[in-house]
């Protein structure tokens, strides 16, 4: 079988043991998802209660904050469907040893490891956002061009690459740490401010932002993509930063797979 | 062509030391004592196809690190090994697709799926045909007689369901190198036997190559033609079960049973009595003075029943392993 055939037909496995095991867990599910489209809906409200006393903040305009919110929720939710429960799981998989049969596995340990479970509860509030966002256009009075969502739908694999690359260099660590908890908690936390246009943060703030820490192009970047005041470095810029860091993932990946010792007798 | 090749593997793992207690915490941060622990030291083995092996050791003997090594999870420190004709730690797909691992103690099916659900995961990773699957499914949980569970979350499964269904799972893609590490541990004596005979028809009829490794002297006794001693990372022994007892001691034991009681004075001039009661007893003597004292004995005391073994063979492991002086290797004596 050509490997993409092979590897989609895996991936569509993965979806359907996570289904299964999700139906196991029936209540579990619907908190879950409920618990992600709420806070979706606060931040939808914190926007009308902020824009109802003001036209714009830092330059947003309330259909771009729109589209903001519903970017930032739309990479996070795929991102938190797809990659986080994995990544997360890494370092318990390292100590406890069980990692050791994901190497003897005829597949790409990388994909094995990042890919296999699914939180499909977050699909619903990935789907949610993509509506949020079309409603944000709305607000705005845009005309949706082929291109314009071209570029948005780039960006926005870039974001997830770019979500992703980070995670998993932060979780390949526990390869050589074995308490990984903190770096983890603090890459939660910066992740936050990804939620607000970069535009807010002043200086040096700003700075690192945009270029050390790429979370600018996780939301704000694909945001202004769609609402066309995309400047004219942020699209180059956001594809060498998803390149750079997917390329370092691969390469610490394979550096700690080569220096994995095991745990357990 | 042996099928498993390993020469002299060798796996060092460095481990960090710290003094205990707070004042060691706090020196730890600066400067940490580095510990080598030799866990593998050039271990030389080769296994041609179709056997069935048994790596036997104590506890962080370095079974396992060798297993690990063989498998591709671990590379070594020095030395080359060739499974299937591939270097393991080189992990090829090719590789991966035709050897399989168990782990007695770590579990590759999910906790909260039905087993049936991992096994279809297994299914895709390995590419098997949707007809060989089925049937294999089929012919193996029958065997095992846990067909009707494999709709049941794994987590709600007894170990020794659970085992089985383990050992289905590292089968499915007919592999043809299985290694098999403490497949029966912490089982009910019932599960033990089954899996035990489940791996020997597997070996049999599939002609796959096996290693298991096993604290279980009943394990070994039922399924390995062939053993080797692994201890402190070095092979002590590498030969059939037979020979183990022929070459690690030079004693017989007798076991006699009478038709009336006889005195501890009686037996003494005879051997060494390890076990006495009032109509029987055992004796430990000289392997070639055994056929001389068993004619004697017959002669000269009520001897109801005669039995002539070697002595049990997890004492003699028990016995290597403790380094008692008396049992070092004895030159073999030729026919």
């Amino acid at each position: 079988m050509r490997p993409l055939r092979r590897y989609l037909r895996l991936y569509a496995t993965f979806f359907r043991n996570c289904l299964v095991r999700e139906m196991e867990f029936r209540g579990n599910f619907a908190a879950n998802a409920f618990t992600t489209i709420a806070w979706l809906f606060y931040y939808l409200f914190f926007i009308e209660i902020v824009y109802s006393h003001t036209d714009a903040v830092a330059g947003w305009t309330k259909g771009q904050s729109l589209i903001l919110a519903g970017s930032f929720s739309l990479a996070w939710g795929l991102m938190n469907a797809l990659f986080t429960p994995n990544l997360s799981m890494l370092p318990e998989y390292i100590q406890k040893g069980t990692f050791d049969l994901t190497l003897t596995k005829p597949v790409d340990s990388q994909f094995l490891a990042s890919a296999r479970i699914i939180n499909v509860a977050e699909f619903a509030r990935a789907l949610l956002s993509v509506f949020v966002v079309f409603y944000g256009v709305r607000v705005q009075g845009l005309a949706l061009t082929l291109p314009l969502v071209a570029v948005y739908l780039v960006l926005l694999l870039c974001s997830l690459m770019i979500l992703y690359g980070i995670d998993s260099l932060i979780m390949t660590l526990a390869f050589w740490l074995v308490r990984i908890r903190n770096l983890d908690a603090a890459f939660w936390s910066i992740s936050v401010t990804a939620r607000y246009p970069v535009d807010i943060f002043q200086g040096v703030l700003r700075k690192v932002l945009t270029f050390f820490l790429p979370m600018a192009f996780v939301a704000t970047v694909p945001a202004r993509g769609l609402a066309g005041t995309l400047e004219v470095w942020m699209l180059p810029a956001a594809l060498a930063f998803a390149a750079v860091l997917m390329t370092a993932s691969r390469l610490l990946w394979l550096k700690a797979t080569r220096i994995y010792s095991s745990a357990g007798g | 062509m042996p099928v498993i090749l390993a020469e002299d593997l060798t796996r060092v793992f460095v481990s960090h030391q710290r003094k205990p207690g707070i004042a060691g915490a706090a020196i730890s941060l600066f400067s940490r004592q580095k510990k080598e622990v030799l866990a593998a030291d050039r271990v030389n083995v080769k296994v041609e196809a179709g056997e069935l092996v048994g790596f036997l050791g104590p506890n962080g003997a370095g079974k396992t690190t060798t297993l690990k090594m063989l498998s591709g999870i671990l590379f070594p420190t020095s030395g080359r090994a060739e499974v299937l004709g591939f270097t393991p730690w080189e992990r090829r797909n090719g590789f991966k697709r035709q050897f399989s691992l168990v782990m007695g103690q770590k579990n590759q099916l999910w906790w909260d799926l039905p087993a049936e659900e991992s096994f279809l995961l297994l299914k895709e990773l390995y590419e098997i045909p949707a007809p060989d699957y089925r049937q294999r499914v089929k012919t193996m949980t029958e065997l095992l007689e846990i067909d009707h569970l494999l709709g049941q979350q794994v987590r709600k499964l007894s170990l020794g369901e659970r085992m089985k269904c383990e050992l289905v799972a590292a089968l499915l893609h007919r592999p043809r190198v299985v290694f098999l590490d403490e497949p029966t541990i912490g089982l009910d004596v019932v599960s033990q036997k089954r899996i035990r005979e489940f791996i020997s028809m597997t070996n049999r009829q599939e002609g796959s190559t096996i290693i298991l490794t096993s604290h279980y002297m009943d394990d070994v006794r039922a399924l390995c033609d062939r053993v080797v001693i692994i201890d402190h990372g070095r092979v002590i022994f590498d030969d059939s079960l037979g020979r183990l007892v022929a070459q690690f001691t030079d004693t017989k034991q007798l076991r006699l049973t009478f038709h009336s009681p006889v005195a501890a004075g009686d037996l003494e001039p005879f051997g060494r009595v390890t076990e006495r009661e009032d109509l029987s007893a055992a004796l430990e003597i000289k392997r070639d003075e055994a056929p001389r004292v068993a004619a004697a004995l017959l002669a000269r005391l009520p001897v109801m029943d005669i039995e002539i073994t070697d002595p049990d063979i997890q004492d003699v492991i028990r016995d290597i392993f403790q380094r008692k002086p008396d049992l070092e290797p004895q030159p073999r004596e030729g026919p």
